[in-house]
């Protein structure tokens, strides 16, 4: 039996600009995905695949460092002379200024990295046929007019693509093609990289990204380890991630006091996830929500705490605007006002009429 | 809005409590602890009750449960009340639950009407709001005047007043004004920053955005620059294996030629040195030719052709003599002789003579003289004769001369004289002959002696001087080939030493047994090269391949330099994404501040706007009712009183000097009845309606003097036909005007005590 473990989407060197993140937080969120990667060449040594392959996105160009080329590299050291294939995504295309190009790479990785299907013989009569993008935004069909040789044994794609029966929503499609193509080409097997969600269908794989990216990133992330016996393939995923994003709601409408909302957000704590916390319902007058000081109480008892502040003050506006006073005719001149506006000058009238009323309280005017 | 009835079966110490309220002043009396606090939180829980919105919060459910009936009554009650318009209604509130059922019933109609204004949980409907047009919020602060209220007023100027007035025009609470809410605003603008300001927070944000931006776009030009040059890098390293190739299939050519080159060195050096040893074992073997030198082989060679010539020329001699002798037989040569002697002595002149005796007619004398020359003629002959004889014998002939007698003697002279003449020729010739033949003959044998010695000299010891000069031909001859051999050693050992140049054969050998191993290497490494050959020297080879080799270099130190340059132009920077993600947090700190910041400039616009509104409607209503109202209850002490528009402070017509001042130092009470009088004019404004607002007074002329406690209160009886008024109060004074003063349309409560409390 034959076996390859098989990654993709590991994106090392991203920027998690989107998530709120802090830059020292975000590096570490850049040091997990490279645990993650480090556990699944540790996964390969341990079940001893024949071969490792990655489909693509394994790092981020735009971003790549030289220090995560070498890291690769040591883990790819680390395999020899267990070969390593990696087919070049939209992520990581094979330019010239790309690390697979850069890199002095050990003598058992191939990097496929033009976009024609080109064979690597594995020997036991395994053949993985690789393709890979030479530029971000490649769009052709890999699969077409591609057929493997007849009675040459197992025959295993590698690529990074779209399968146009189910693009995500959102996702940009890079290389797409039908999944009853692969079968077309008479492969036996295609290994792929670009969708982040692992899905195992009849005759193809993604095993989605190896360490779970951001928040709508969520179920297990895993490596496939692809069995191969005679003409029998089998596949099967393995978890790998570890990191859990997790989005919580708190709704804040029946709280009274910064005290209870405090507590309700630690109350959430979980050292292993990542957290967001989406603070929603009415907030009452008198709970003074300060979201920095609500974060540096909770903060410490997550991985990271995004705190997301949806909230509507639950002013009394309809008895606010009929009052006589200069609040009441402040509500009043607001509410005309935001019902002239939209998009974000509406949102900016909102949320001047939330902080005219926050000054008509006690208390400090808190931005948001 | 009137309130024409308030029962409470239990709210907290009342207890079975009913009153109907005058449509004007009703004063509630009552001592301390005797509940007109209660009854005062009771007229404003059937009005509002005690939650404001369906979801009851902690403090409302303590004041909830702070007024259940001290005794075992029903938590309930209900509040009659009309409308300005006429309208009647009475309020039902069960107290007992969370819930506080509640009914407003239109007693015109009888029916609960309740749901018209949308029912909420907790008794929370807003019936109170709609026909006072004020909320809880703005009732409790406006139409509530407490006693606490009045003690801190007290010790606040009149602008001081002012200012708590606005602040309740402004949001119905005493402490918040707009314009401590602009304040608040401006604070957190500050905290923002202007576009102008350096520290402030959204400055500091688009600074560090803009710094972040800006390093984001140099990585990103080093990013393209990195493009570039790994392009560039990649070309330069495409070039430098282009050239590697070439530089090894011109070593692997130059090493081929050379080997080449080499080993047919090495073959010429091979057959030159069995050439040279050929010509030294044939030069050896003729060795003792060596000796023949050149100087005694030319000379014996001349000589040798001297003798030749010699006897060359002897036999040409020979020939000659033997001719001449043959020309001359001896009976000629006898009569030669004889004719020598006879006439040979003649001299031409004696000739002469006999010729002319001759041809001349004879005579004696002339015969004498030719017969005379006859004898002599004889003479002559025979003398010649001798003379010959004696020439043979080398001894010289001796001149005679005969007297010739007659012509016949003459001409018998004469005739032997020709024939003299005519032998002497041959004679000579022959003579010469053999004269000639001799000498050479002589010469001949010198030569020979001479050749002889030569050839001794030699080492040629045969007798035979031919012989010997064969044996010396055959010397020349082994000469010659030991100096050919000799030559074509020489020949070869040059040859060869051309060959080796400065090296030797091993040493040839060696470079060759080099050349061929690094072939082999390089054809090792390159298989594609077998077969590959030049025409070219492997000097020219050598010279190309030092061009290329220099290409070489030049390549690879400039994809070196590149290399570095490719390693390095990143490394300054911090990571992109690092970056990014500083860019996307500062902009988005920016952007949130930004937009704070619009939206806090909009409220504050907003709220200067609305107080524009609010106190351009408010200050002349309450300016006229001040002014009334100031020269009431002061008794013409102050007769104009006069509110700001802008701020709603107040200044006072002083009378001693006829200015208007501002903040006039004025009593306490002076203070209390100008607050109050304000208070009163604000209620009645702040009913978005313009419903008439119920007042209720918490004994506030606690410290109102005497005199002016009447005028005050006359004041609120004439105020009352316009709202009605309740004055809470434990001052018999003021009841003692009730009964004295009050006259009809009032009211007077009297609240008799309290069911102990709980637990007392």
């Amino acid at each position: 039996m034959f076996t390859i473990l098989h990654a993709a989407d590991v994106h090392l060197d991203r920027a998690y600009s989107g998530t709120g993140m802090t830059s020292s937080i975000a590096a570490a969120r850049r040091q997990e995905l490279r645990d993650a990667f480090r556990r699944f060449i540790d996964l390969a040594i341990e079940i001893k695949a024949d071969a490792v392959t990655i489909g693509g996105d394994l790092y981020e160009h735009e971003r790549s460092t030289l220090d995560t080329g070498n890291f690769l590299r040591g883990q790819f050291e680390r395999l020899a002379p267990t070969p390593v294939l990696i087919a070049a995504g939209n992520h990581d295309p094979y330019l010239p200024d790309s690390l697979y190009r850069r890199v002095d790479w050990a003598a058992n990785v191939t990097i496929f990295g033009e976009p024609q299907m080109r064979p690597a013989d594995l020997g036991d009569a395994v053949t993985v046929w690789g393709a890979g993008h030479n530029a971000p935004d490649l769009r052709e069909n890999l699969l077409e007019g591609f057929h493997v040789p007849e009675g040459s044994g197992a025959n295993i794609l590698l690529f990074h693509g779209s399968d146009l029966g189910s693009v995500p929503q959102g996702k940009a499609v890079h290389c797409g093609f039908h999944a009853e193509q692969i079968a077309a080409t008479g492969a036996d097997f295609a290994l792929l990289g670009h969708y982040h969600t692992a899905k195992v269908r009849d005759g193809f794989a993604y095993p989605g990204s190896l360490e779970a990216l951001d928040f709508s990133e969520t179920g297990d992330h895993c490596a496939l380890q692809l069995d191969i016996d005679g003409p029998a393939v089998k596949p099967r995923l393995i978890p790998v991630g570890r990191v859990r994003y997790v989005t919580h709601r708190v709704d804040v409408t029946a709280m009274t006091s910064s005290e209870e909302l405090r507590a309700a957000v630690a109350a959430l704590a979980d050292p292993g996830t990542i957290a967001r916390v989406v603070l929603e319902g009415d907030l009452q007058p008198e709970v003074d929500l300060d979201a920095v000081a609500l974060y540096n109480a909770c903060a410490e008892h997550f991985q990271f705490l995004d705190l997301v502040d949806r909230t509507h003050p639950a002013w009394r506006l309809d008895e606010i605007a009929e009052e006589s006073t200069t609040k009441g005719a402040f509500a009043r001149l607001m509410q005309k006002r935001i019902s002239t506006l939209t998009g974000e000058q509406a949102e900016i009238a909102e949320a001047a009429l939330a902080l005219g009323l926050q000054a008509f309280e006690r208390r400090e005017v808190r931005t948001p | 809005m009137r309130i024409t009835g308030v029962h409470l079966p239990g709210f907290g110490r009342l207890c079975d409590f009913s009153c109907e309220p005058a449509a004007g002043l009703n004063i509630i009396f009552g001592d301390n602890e005797a509940g007109k606090s209660t009854l005062q939180q009771a007229i404003a829980a059937l009005l509002y009750g005690f939650y404001d919105n369906d979801r009851a919060r902690a403090e409302e459910t303590a004041r909830h449960d702070r007024f259940r009936p001290w005794a075992a009554v029903p938590f309930r009650g209900s509040l009659e009340y009309e409308l300005d318009d006429g309208r009647r209604f009475e309020v039902r509130r069960d107290f007992s639950t969370p819930d506080i059922v509640t009914q407003v019933i239109d007693t015109a109609l009888g029916i609960d009407i309740s749901p018209q204004f949308g029912r909420g949980r907790h008794g929370n409907v807003p019936f109170a709001r709609r026909h006072l047009g004020m909320s809880r919020a703005v009732f409790q602060s406006c139409a509530l005047i407490s006693q606490g209220e009045i003690f801190e007023i007290q010790r606040a100027s009149p602008s001081e007043i002012g200012d708590a007035i606005a602040a309740l025009a402004d949001s119905s609470r005493r402490d918040v004004s707009a314009a401590r809410a602009i304040e608040r605003l401006d604070t957190a603008l500050a905290r923002i920053g202007s576009d102008r300001a350096r520290t402030a927070e959204l400055p500091v944000a688009r600074e560090k955005a803009a710094r972040a931006r800006t390093e984001l776009e140099a990585t990103a030009a080093a990013r393209r620059s990195l493009a570039e040059k790994a392009a560039d890098l990649e070309r330069l390293q495409s070039h430098l294996q282009q050239v590697a190739g070439r530089v090894l299939r011109t070593r692997y050519l130059m090493h081929a030629a050379s080997a080449a080159q080499l080993r047919q060195r090495l073959e010429q050096v091979v057959t030159a040195t069995a050439a040279l040893d050929e010509a030294a074992r044939r030069a050896d073997a003729l060795k003792d030719y060596a000796s023949l030198t050149a100087d005694l082989r030319d000379r014996i060679i001349a000589l040798e052709g001297q003798v030749a010539a010699s006897r060359a020329s002897v036999g040409r001699l020979e020939e000659q003599h033997q001719a001449a002798a043959a020309a001359l037989t001896p009976d000629a040569r006898l009569e030669y002789e004889s004719l020598a002697v006879s006439v040979g002595h003649l001299t031409d002149g004696q000739v002469r003579e006999l010729e002319a005796a001759a041809f001349t007619p004879a005579g004696r004398g002339g015969l004498g003289a030719l017969l005379g020359a006859l004898l002599r003629a004889a003479i002559a002959l025979a003398r010649g004769i001798i003379g010959l004889m004696a020439r043979r014998r080398c001894q010289p002939a001796e001149p005679r001369s005969a007297p010739v007698a007659t012509r016949e003697e003459a001409v018998a002279i004469m005739e032997r004289h020709r024939r003299y003449l005519a032998l002497r020729p041959l004679v000579e010739r022959a003579a010469d002959a053999e004269r000639q033949l001799e000498a050479e003959r002589a010469a001949c044998a010198i030569t020979e002696t001479r050749l002889q010695s030569a050839l001794s000299a030699a080492g040629i010891q045969v007798s035979s001087l031919s012989a010997a000069v064969q044996v010396f031909h055959a010397a020349c001859q082994k000469r010659e080939e030991y100096l050919e051999a000799a030559r074509t050693a020489e020949e070869e050992r040059q040859r060869i030493a051309l060959l080796l140049r400065d090296s030797s054969r091993a040493d040839l050998e060696q470079r060759l047994a080099e050349h061929d191993r690094e072939a082999a290497r390089i054809l090792g490494a390159r298989p594609s090269l077998q077969g590959s050959e030049s025409r070219k020297a492997p000097e020219q080879l050598a010279r190309e391949l030092e061009e290329i080799q220099e290409d070489e270099r030049r390549t690879s130190t400039a994809a070196t330099a590149l290399s570095e340059e490719v390693r390095l132009t990143l490394e300054r920077y911090r990571p992109r994404a690092e970056i990014e993600e500083e860019v996307a947090y500062w902009e988005r700190e920016s952007a949130k501040l930004a937009r704070a910041r619009a939206a806090l400039q909009m409220a504050k616009a907003t709220i200067e706007e609305a107080m524009t509104q609010v106190y351009r409607d408010f200050a002349p209503a309450v300016n006229s009712f001040l002014s009334e109202g100031v020269e009431a209850v002061t008794g013409g002490r102050y007769t104009r009183a006069h509110v700001d528009p802008s701020t709603l402070r107040v200044s006072l017509l002083v009378p001693e000097t006829g200015l208007v001042v501002t903040d006039p130092p004025v009593s306490h009470g002076t203070r209390t009845l100008i607050y109050v009088l304000m208070r009163i004019g604000l209620a009645q404004h702040m009913s978005s309606i313009g419903e008439s607002v119920p007042l209720i007074l918490d004994d506030p002329f606690v410290d109102v003097d005497e005199e002016r406690l009447p005028r005050m209160l006359d004041f609120l009886a004439g105020l009352s036909g316009r709202m009605q008024i309740f004055l809470f109060t434990k001052d018999r004074q003021v009841l003692r005007w009730f009964d004295s003063a009050a006259g009809t349309g009032h009211r007077r409560v009297h609240l008799l005590g309290a069911v102990p409390a709980p637990g007392l």
